[in-house]
């Protein structure tokens, strides 16, 4: 730095009016947002997530794979039944359940994490 | 509590904390010299945005000295990018030059603060004030980042600083 006083004056009124800014909270919460990475935690629950539902759908389409064939041979054994009954509608339920529910705990966590 | 360095060494390392210390640190320099140099504080937070981010990317880059020169050098060229970007706008209104001029010499008479007063000085003496009388920044860093020779630098501040003293003492009479 050059020993340069002679303007300490103006210095001293320039600093004050920086002081005087609005507040920085907002100007560097601005700055940072673009900087901030996810939270590593966000990432493994998505990923965990979307691991625990591919397996579920996964699981879900060999299960009636196997038994689309089961019942091809079954077919030549036996007449089909009909008699389709509510309960057997409500059978398939409790999967359907747990996938719809386990992608409204996954946008739920997920807005929660977007917020924080 | 931390230097500006050593501060720059753990943002460099990727560590975000360090850089916001920084940013929380700097932010009242880097936006008032932007206010300075554009004269509108709409623009000048989004200069002093523009360099934080720059300043974020290319931290790598810092290599020792004053961080604060360092950030005022970023934030000079992303003020000289918005002025060439804006630069067909103020080509079109060939009269505002005529008619701001008109209004500064009208509102002399009416409380003249030192923003208004620094607005009133030509864009190079305005420039080195800013830099150096306002952001404390010594005439050889001035000079390496506006790429003026240094004397020239020195007479920009010295007439900056006069003009200044002028017209502060022209609104303590009035």
């Amino acid at each position: 730095m050059e020993p340069d006083s002679s303007y300490d004056d103006l210095t001293a009124l320039f600093a004050d009016e920086d002081t005087a800014l609005a507040p920085p909270e907002a100007f560097v919460k601005s700055v940072m947002k673009p900087i901030n990475k996810p939270s590593p935690w966000r990432q493994l629950f998505l990923f965990g997530a979307g691991g625990v539902g591919l397996g579920a759908a996964g699981s879900q389409l060999i299960g009636s794979f196997n038994s689309s064939i089961f019942n091809v041979f079954d077919l030549k054994l036996s007449a089909p039944s009909f008699d389709i009954s509510m309960a057997d509608m409500t059978s398939v339920s409790p999967t359907v359940l747990l996938i719809v529910g386990m992608v409204g705990c996954c946008l739920a966590l997920m807005a929660f994490l977007e917020r924080a | 509590m931390q230097t500006d360095a050593e501060l720059a060494i753990a943002a460099a390392a990727g560590r975000e904390a360090a850089f916001e210390a920084l940013v929380r640190r700097h932010q009242a320099t880097v936006r008032g010299v932007a206010r300075r140099l554009t004269g509108q504080a709409a623009d000048a937070d989004d200069i002093s945005q523009a360099a934080f981010l720059t300043a974020w990317r290319k931290i790598g880059t810092y290599s020792g000295g004053s961080f604060k020169a360092w950030l005022c050098a970023i934030a000079y060229r992303e003020f000289l990018q918005a002025l060439r970007r804006k630069k067909p706008e103020v080509e079109f209104h060939e009269s505002a030059h005529i008619i701001a001029f008109d209004q500064s010499a009208a509102q002399m008479a009416n409380r003249l603060d030192l923003a208004q007063a620094l607005k009133t000085l030509p864009e190079q003496q305005r420039v080195c004030v800013s830099l150096c009388v306002a952001a404390g920044l010594s005439h050889r860093e001035v000079s390496e980042i506006t790429e003026w020779p240094l004397g020239t630098v020195k007479s920009h501040v010295l007439r900056g600083v006069a003009a200044l003293r002028k017209q502060l003492a022209t609104e303590d009479v009035a």
